[in-house]
């Protein structure tokens, strides 16, 4: 994803940009309100998500977001605040801001929410592959349902692209456990199970049921269930 | 403050001792002048009687003569059952009656009314005089008495009722004066009642209409208060922004820190990690006592509304979503039955949820549920939070809320339960008999 990043701190900025760019994303950082709005206007189509820091020593964050929401460009906007106060999340909500996280926050729940925010501003893509009423986009890692998102969690999609992948065939436990944690990771040993019956009722509604076939693993079928 | 007197109780003894003083006046005035009205009565009767006796004596040419009409003192047996004593002198010379009766012998008043103690009973007595020679100073007296007791009997008997009708009146006025000052004092006891119960950071003004005399004190009143509500804003506005200056590097710290831990060979990244956790907690820290400066202010300001409760804790929960995701923790919210509406600060009930549910997350074990059960509970709306982490040391709350941060508790409980206690609802913890902790905001249905 590209992700322009807003925030005046230098540490801070530095931080973030080494761990997004570590994580796959290429980061544009503005220190400024000023520079923010200079890369918005030359580079606005090129931007998934935007990381807004609302103090900035120029200006605040909001009016950007404002410029943001008044173009023509659907983009998510994740704003950061230290402030934490509770009026200001009701507002930075209210401004049309897609999320809001307070400084100091964890790197992992950064990511959660940067993917959360740019999923929302997806719209279906024509190349899919169908699995039920669903369809798959490989390209964004995303799910439909007609036209709307089906949101999954992040090792549910794993998950789900698995079972999807073994058309059809039964996917061992092991396979799915290689799925969701890569080898370098390793999972708990009931994870695999936690997050099949999850995925189970998000998928139901949509005429899809994971089979659990004992001693050999798992299978995606349709059903005619659905809702 | 010691007060061991009240403005009521002052003003309705004054009231009484008035009330009182005026009827004891009102008794007697009427008492004495109920007697000198009956009295005049008699007196009207005595006078012809003396007069008549008078008119019969009369210069002869043997000297006096005299024969004394009895029928004069019918008019006298008519008008009320009483002894008449009478006597009939000229000069010192008794000519009829009681020699006894204490006739006036030495005035010169032509008429004269007296009342004396005769043979053991009040009477009126009228003497009247005349001469009967024309070369003589010697004058005929005619003294005519008449008991009094029927006209004293007749007299009490009005002063009983007299007695009795300012008894009554009496007894009214104090009622009504009591109930006059009762409302009078309804003002500044409806001050003091809301200034009772009011807890002790409430500065809002007193609303109350007041009448003018005490005015100029509920303005002052409300003056204090507006003063300590800007004082608290301002502490509020203080707080905020040293929040935000003293997090801007925390944050830098421990996203630095977190960067540190994934790139730093093994045997030091336990140290980096411990850094993370302290700068997390010092930002907690920070990040809660704002937080209770602003729901402090916002019940100050009285911040409640109507909330759809379901609708709110779906936001949370879905807001929340991340960070259970983070931990590969499920979040799930169930009600037994359909909840409603909450009159609550929407802003305040959010934050003690979060609070709970942020605590819950970050206890349970990875790939277990959080859950947040709705149910109504003997006229309460219970919002449960329940995990799977270790439970909580004791279910004490108190003990619970001093336990050190490595129980990673914070000031979070206590300002979840300041949330409760100021929606008029508790909090209260325990572990669940199958594992975990499980924490219940119950608050009473609006």
């Amino acid at each position: 994803m590209r992700i322009l990043l807003v925030e005046d701190t230098e540490d801070l900025a530095g931080a973030l940009q080494k761990h997004l760019r570590t994580t796959g994303h290429t980061v544009d950082w503005a220190q400024t309100l000023r520079a923010a709005r200079q890369f918005w206007v030359v580079e606005q189509a090129a931007y998934d998500v935007v990381v807004l820091d609302i103090e900035l020593p120029d200006g605040s964050g909001l009016t950007l977001l404002h410029q943001i929401r008044q173009s023509e460009r659907s983009v998510g906007v994740l704003m950061l605040t230290a402030r934490a106060d509770i009026e200001d999340k009701v507002q930075v909500l209210d401004s049309g801001a897609d999320d809001y996280l307070t400084k100091p926050c964890a790197l992992e729940e950064l990511d959660a929410r940067i993917r959360s925010v740019a999923r929302r501003h997806l719209t279906r893509p024509q190349n899919v592959r169908l699995v039920g009423r669903l369809a798959y986009d490989p390209t964004n890692r995303t799910v439909w349902a007609d036209e709307h998102q089906v949101q999954l969690r992040t090792q549910e999609l794993k998950l789900f692209e698995a079972l999807i992948e073994s058309s059809g065939w039964t996917a061992s436990k092991e396979q799915l456990q290689s799925h969701l944690y890569g080898l370098d990771q390793e999972g708990s040993n009931n994870a695999v199970e936690v997050h099949v019956s999850r995925l189970r009722p998000k998928l139901k509604r949509y005429g899809l049921a994971i089979q659990t076939l004992r001693g050999l693993g798992y299978r995606l079928i349709e059903t005619d269930d659905a809702e | 403050m010691q007060s061991d007197w009240s403005i009521r109780g002052r003003l309705f003894g004054l009231w009484l001792l008035m009330l009182l003083l005026v009827s004891v006046a009102v008794y007697l005035t009427t008492s004495a002048v109920v007697e000198r009205s009956l009295q005049t009565g008699q007196d009207r009767n005595l006078k012809p009687v003396a007069l008549i006796i008078l008119d019969s004596v009369v210069n002869s040419d043997q000297g006096i003569d005299f024969d004394l009409p009895y029928q004069a003192f019918e008019v006298l047996a008519y008008s009320a059952p009483e002894r008449i004593f009478y006597r009939v002198t000229l000069g010192e010379r008794n000519l009829a009656g009681y020699d006894d009766v204490p006739a006036d012998l030495q005035g010169s008043e032509p008429i004269v009314f007296q009342t004396h103690s005769y043979r053991g009973e009040s009477t009126r007595f009228v003497t009247a005089r005349k001469r009967v020679f024309s070369d003589s100073d010697l004058e005929v007296t005619v003294t005519v008495g008449q008991t009094r007791a029927s006209y004293l009997t007749q007299a009490q008997q009005i002063a009983n009722w007299i007695a009795l009708a300012v008894l009554i009146a009496f007894a009214c006025l104090a009622v009504w004066a009591e109930a006059s000052l009762r409302h009078a004092l309804k003002p500044v006891v409806g001050i003091a009642a809301d200034l009772e119960v009011r807890k002790a950071d409430d500065f809002s003004p007193i609303q109350a209409r007041v009448p003018m005399e005490i005015s100029r004190l509920v303005e002052t009143l409300n003056r204090v208060f507006d003063q300590h509500r800007g004082l608290l804003a301002e502490n509020r506005a203080f707080i905020a922004e040293a929040t935000h200056q003293i997090k801007t590097p925390i944050a830098a710290i421990m996203t630095r820190s977190e960067l540190l831990e994934r790139e730093l060979p093994e045997t030091h990244r336990a140290e980096a990690h411990d850094l993370t956790v302290r700068a997390r907690y010092a930002s907690k820290l920070v990040t809660q006592l704002l937080l209770r400066a602003s729901l402090t202010y916002r019940e100050l300001v009285g911040a409640k509304e109507w909330i759809d409760l379901m609708a709110l804790l779906q936001g949370i929960v879905r807001a929340m979503d991340p960070t259970a995701e983070a931990k590969e923790v499920a979040i799930h919210l169930h009600a037994s039955e359909s909840v409603p509406s909450l009159y609550a600060d929407r802003v305040a009930i959010r934050e003690a949820v979060i609070c709970l549910l942020d605590n819950a997350i970050r206890h349970t074990p990875a790939l277990t549920d959080v859950d947040v059960e709705v149910s109504i509970v003997s006229g309460k709306i219970c919002i449960a939070i329940l995990d799977r982490g270790p439970g909580f040391p004791s279910d004490d709350l108190d003990a619970v809320k001093l336990a050190s941060e490595d129980g990673h508790v914070g000031l979070g409980l206590e300002i979840v339960n300041r949330v409760a206690r100021s929606h008029n609802g508790e909090l209260t913890i325990s572990d669940r008999p199958d594992g975990g902790a499980k924490c219940v905001i119950s608050l009473p249905v609006s």
